[in-house]
């Protein structure tokens, strides 16, 4: 989706008073300026995609819109919140706290919040290692590092997340009844995971049969309506597509 | 420091019961950790800046690594007045809880949001700065710093002083007190700070150079209770545990 000269949504200048009380919006719509692959956007499509919203992408045109972003990167999402306010949202993970809090997936209170962050933070040092370990070493590295990965770094992760999962009644949820942000940041893991297997390596130990409750969160998470229906779209196949290329799968 | 190696029994209590015992903030804290900065710095900041009786664990990793959440440290326990004793593990999710505890969140959710975005811009430079120049074998340090100070820090200063200026130039990144942000900014810096390789030129990070971050810097310490952490000897030991332990 390259352009050229297209000029970004202009945030509401006014102080964290009123824009507070213009973020309490649940009915808000949103455009996401990201690349053309998942990356660091995949999440934020997702939750934006699992709260139902209206929402759309903005086209890319990085050497014009570079400068006009607060920290000169991507993800950006623009809200227009029910009043008419435009709130600007940079930092992938201090977007999906945002999208997360504001569609009651953030926990009830400051226990169950933390309870959140931490399986966020697990997950996330997992999805980190894996970019750098993986995704980030050369195509001929690939299969031995990927295969060195699935049997040194997840293993770990799995033995503690279904030992929490069992915790929780292995209902398919890392807290109480329901999906919180830590259902999801956990699904989106797995989804890289498995779509991110070089060509060659070994089978990912996550399946049905071996992580029982981390693939009940996956099927919860991923059955979600508004969710499937993303994942099934042209542009949803248009970013599998450019994230395969980007990185040389 | 806490004679015993022994952890603290958790509370076992339904959820309802344990985040009402959380929303004490008459708390006392029990952390355990490795001797050196590492992804304890910020809560030990934290736990020293919210003016908490905090204490550090005896540490016999070995033994104690099964018995925490994921295995990783730090883990903090933290005794309520109500007489709980609950579990915060990952460094992340700790540091988030006690600045939610202590007034260092943000008043609502768009001041959360803020701040955590400059909490994971802050995040960026210090993972930058791990795989540039910590990473780096020690003779290839002077040049990687050097490359990391004018590629990537450099950029990161002009961001945020930038940011700073936007609010007012008081000292904080959100609103007209310290908050998460402000306490995660200088926690970097202070790291990028403390491991300047032999030899190497100084961090081009100063009152002069860079002086609405320094602003946010000089207003953190000037907390009482976390400037009296950090005259301390053991966080003093921890600085030269952390060069040790990275050869700097």
């Amino acid at each position: 989706m390259a352009a050229t000269n297209v000029s970004l949504p202009i945030p509401t200048k006014a102080d964290t008073t009123v824009l507070g009380q213009a973020a309490k919006s649940t009915d808000s719509t949103y455009k996401i300026l990201y690349f053309g692959l998942h990356g660091r956007g995949e999440l934020t499509r997702t939750l934006l995609a699992y709260s139902g919203a209206k929402w759309e992408e903005l086209p890319v045109d990085w050497a014009t819109q570079k400068d006009q972003t607060p920290f000169k990167c991507l993800p950006v999402v623009y809200e227009t919140t029910q009043d008419g306010t435009i709130l600007e949202l940079a930092e992938s993970q201090a977007i999906e706290r945002y999208l997360a809090n504001k569609y009651g997936l953030y926990g009830k209170n400051a226990y169950e919040t933390h309870k959140v962050e931490q399986i966020f933070s697990s997950a996330d040092g997992v999805t980190q290692t894996f970019s750098q370990k993986i995704v980030g070493v050369a195509q001929d590295k690939r299969v031995e590092e990927a295969n060195k990965f699935y049997v040194e770094v997840l293993p770990k992760f799995i033995g503690i997340h279904e030992a929490h999962l069992a915790k929780n009644g292995s209902n398919g949820h890392y807290l109480g009844n329901s999906a919180t942000l830590a259902d999801i940041k956990v699904a989106h893991l797995i989804d890289r995971l498995l779509f991110l297997r070089p060509k060659g390596a070994d089978e990912v130990p996550i399946s049905a049969e071996k992580t029982p409750n981390l693939w009940k969160v996956l099927e919860k998470v991923n059955s979600h309506p508004s969710l499937a229906a993303w994942k099934k779209s042209e542009r949803y196949q248009e970013l599998n597509a450019g994230t395969l290329s980007m990185f040389k799968f | 420091m806490s004679p015993t190696s022994v952890l603290p029994t958790v509370t076992r209590a339904s959820s309802e019961v344990l985040a009402e015992a959380a929303k004490g903030t008459d708390s006392t804290f029990q952390l355990l950790y490795f001797p050196l900065h590492g992804r304890g710095e910020l809560v030990r900041n934290l736990l020293a800046y919210s003016g908490a009786q905090w204490e550090e664990l005896a540490l016999d990793w070995p033994a104690q690594k099964p018995k925490t959440p994921f295995q990783v440290a730090p883990v903090v326990y933290e005794h309520t007045a109500s007489g709980s004793v609950l579990q915060l593990a990952e460094s992340n999710a700790i540091e988030r809880y006690l600045a939610r505890k202590y007034n260092l969140i943000g008043s609502n959710i768009w001041e959360e949001n803020l701040i955590n975005q400059y909490y994971h811009n802050a995040e960026g430079l210090i993972q930058a700065f791990a795989l540039r120049v910590v990473g780096a074998a020690p003779e290839a340090r002077i040049d990687e710093a050097n490359r990391f100070y004018t590629e990537v820090l450099s950029k990161f200063v002009s961001i945020h002083e930038e940011h700073l200026k936007q609010n007012g130039d008081n000292g904080h990144y959100v609103g007209k007190s310290t908050t998460l942000a402000d306490l995660k900014v200088v926690q970097t810096l202070d790291r990028i700070l403390l491991l300047v390789p032999k030899g190497g030129v100084p961090v081009p990070v100063s009152k002069e150079l860079t002086p609405s971050l320094w602003k946010v810097k000089e207003a953190v310490e000037d907390n009482a209770s976390y400037a009296s952490w950090k005259k301390s000897q053991r966080s003093q030991d921890l600085n030269a545990n952390t060069r040790a332990r990275f050869q700097f």
